[in-house]
């Protein structure tokens, strides 16, 4: 029973990962490599927060405010850049934040981790966080679904499709982009603070690249820009390697295998939409 | 003291201008983030430990790992990425594409190599031995890979400069339509290029390997490092890159040495994104400006 627990937590996780990354990745074409980097700055700003002796109100706020403001910050740089150089420099954005876990040890405590994360009493059993982690991926789909039929999700795709034109008509394109790169920023954030609390102990390795390179992985394979999409390659792609388990794959390597599998899908889906005139925001 | 810190600037400025040549091969005429890249550099290294470990001499191990990253390199160009190329957003699929193909690789390695840091020794531990200058301390196998560094890129420069394949090369990557005009064949020219740039970023790994050892991750911030160099050098030249990775060498020698090395990555990243914004065209037309004033 547990397992299943396990497995809903960490699919409703990287469900809300994946959805959050599309609302701006998916819908802007904006590709960005720094959500591993902010769901480990949620993780971290919770975790030392709470460690310091937060109240359980106050914690998520500081947490939060933290990875908005960063957010904030790279906005600020990466906007300047489209493209592939916005890919890198949100790639070394996301090495930059791994750098500062692991290496600002008087603050972080280095590649030694924080152990020993203060409780939430309700979501400390696994059956309390499973049904308040999927019923937020719940809630967020719900939110994101409609903000993306909203007008501000036809704002963002306008943005994608002709920039320079959704400025003529007078729309605030900077602020437009801002606020939702912010939303995307803030709600992995929120995961990592949930993370933190599922798994108690976090170190810098769990919010690397390839962590960033994963959950783009789940956004390309369901679509960019799709709301039902990101949210059933997450659970999909989270799925896959726990079936493949029954067949014998040794646990050892279970994380390294589902990288490596969403590495796959990734080429897979890259080259099934090589196509001359598909263009990157319609993948 | 300022020896010491004039010595660990040359060399890291060798082995990054290693790195970031290798990069350049690859990324100038293709125009390609081959961000998979990341992951022939490693694989050169892990291919090598393979072979002596299956008990292969060095000599069969060093052209079997020069292989491998080769093969890696132009495989990725030949299967998988020229299918993408007319596509109207080449560069970012490219991209897409290659990160998916280094999550492959890297992993590959971590499940058969492990994620803990592995010395590549071709020779028993000669390498470890520690030479003592008059005011300086350097490694043997640094002072090794100074030499082959220095002979790598002293003959990638000929190549890249002086030969029929360079200049096609370097038109391919000024302008591949007009290139391919004038009769060059540009999609030949570019393989050729992926496959030097892979040949000589297995060289790089296998260094790299044999002063600090290698992890299946290792690969990513030479990667980083070698954009560095790429953009601060002006994004143009061989030889503006190689001034770049000099200008880098300096920078992280100077950051370990003043503060602690392991902040030395982390001041790259921050050079990137502030070069980036404030002055992608690199520091050779911040030159241009000061004569022109």
């Amino acid at each position: 029973m547990d397992y299943f627990l396990h497995i809903a937590i960490v699919a409703s996780l990287y469900a809300m990962l994946a959805m959050s990354l599309n609302f701006f990745s998916g819908n802007t074409g904006l590709l960005s490599l720094t959500h591993a980097g902010f769901y480990g700055l949620g993780a971290y700003g919770w975790a030392l927060a709470a460690a310091n002796g937060l109240s359980f109100a106050l914690a998520p706020i500081i947490a939060l405010a933290a990875v908005s403001l960063s957010a904030l910050v790279v906005s600020l740089v990466a906007f300047r850049t489209r493209d592939d150089y916005f890919v890198i420099i949100t790639l070394s954005v996301q090495m930059l934040i791994f750098d500062i876990l692991n290496n600002f040890s008087v603050i972080t405590n280095g590649p030694l981790g924080i152990r020993a994360i203060p409780q939430v009493p309700l979501i400390s059993s696994a059956g309390g966080m499973a049904i308040f982690a999927v019923s937020s991926a719940l809630v967020i789909y719900v939110a994101l679904w409609r903000l993306n039929r909203s007008s501000w999700g036809a704002n963002l795709r306008g943005i994608r499709d002709d920039e320079l034109m959704m400025i003529a008509l007078g729309k605030p394109v900077p602020r437009i982009k801002t606020i939702t790169f912010l939303i995307g920023a803030a709600i992995a954030g929120y995961v990592g603070m949930l993370f933190a609390q599922y798994v108690t102990f976090i170190d810098p390795t769990s919010f690397t690249i390839s962590e960033s390179i994963v959950v783009l992985a789940m956004i390309v394979v369901g679509g960019l820009g799709s709301v039902h999409g990101a949210l059933l390659a997450a659970v999909a792609l989270v799925m896959l390697p726990e079936a493949l388990r029954f067949f014998g794959i040794p646990g050892v390597a279970e994380g390294n295998a589902r990288q490596m599998l969403y590495g796959a899908a990734l080429v897979v889906i890259m080259l099934l939409r090589s196509g001359a005139n598909t263009r990157v925001s319609s993948l | 003291m300022g020896m010491q810190l004039l010595v660990n600037s040359l060399y890291s400025f060798l082995m990054l201008a290693l790195v970031a040549a290798s990069f350049f091969l690859v990324f100038k005429p293709s125009k390609y983030f081959h961000i998979s890249h990341a992951a022939v550099i490693v694989l050169s290294a892990y291919t090598f430990l393979f072979c002596r470990t299956a008990g292969l001499g060095p000599l069969f191990a060093g052209v079997a790992a020069l292989a491998a990253a080769t093969a890696l390199g132009s495989l990725s160009e030949l299967v998988l990425y020229r299918r993408l190329s007319v596509s109207r957003d080449a560069g970012i699929k490219v991209l897409v594409l290659s990160l998916g193909v280094y999550l492959v690789v890297q992993n590959i390695l971590s499940i058969g190599f492990g994620d803990q840091i592995q010395l590549v020794d071709p020779c028993n531990g000669c390498l470890r031995r520690v030479l003592v200058g008059s005011s300086f301390v350097v490694s043997s196998a640094q002072l090794g890979n100074v030499v082959i560094a220095g002979t790598t890129l002293a003959g990638l420069l000929v190549v890249w400069y002086r030969t029929s394949f360079g200049r096609a090369a370097r038109s391919v990557s000024e302008n591949r339509e007009l290139a391919g005009i004038i009769g060059v064949n540009t999609n030949r020219i570019i393989l050729l290029s992926v496959a030097l740039g892979s040949c000589v970023a297995g060289i790089a790994g296998l260094l790299i390997g044999f002063e600090v050892g290698i992890t299946p991750t290792a690969g990513f911030s030479y990667l980083l490092f070698a954009i560095i160099a790429m953009v601060i050098g002006g994004n143009e030249s061989l030889l503006g890159t190689i001034a770049g990775a000099l200008l880098l060498g300096a920078l992280q020698s100077g950051t370990a040495f003043f503060i602690d090395s392991k902040w030395a990555s982390t001041i790259s990243y921050v050079v990137l994104i502030a070069f980036l914004l404030i002055r992608p065209e690199g520091v050779k037309s911040l030159n241009l400006a000061l004569e022109r004033r």
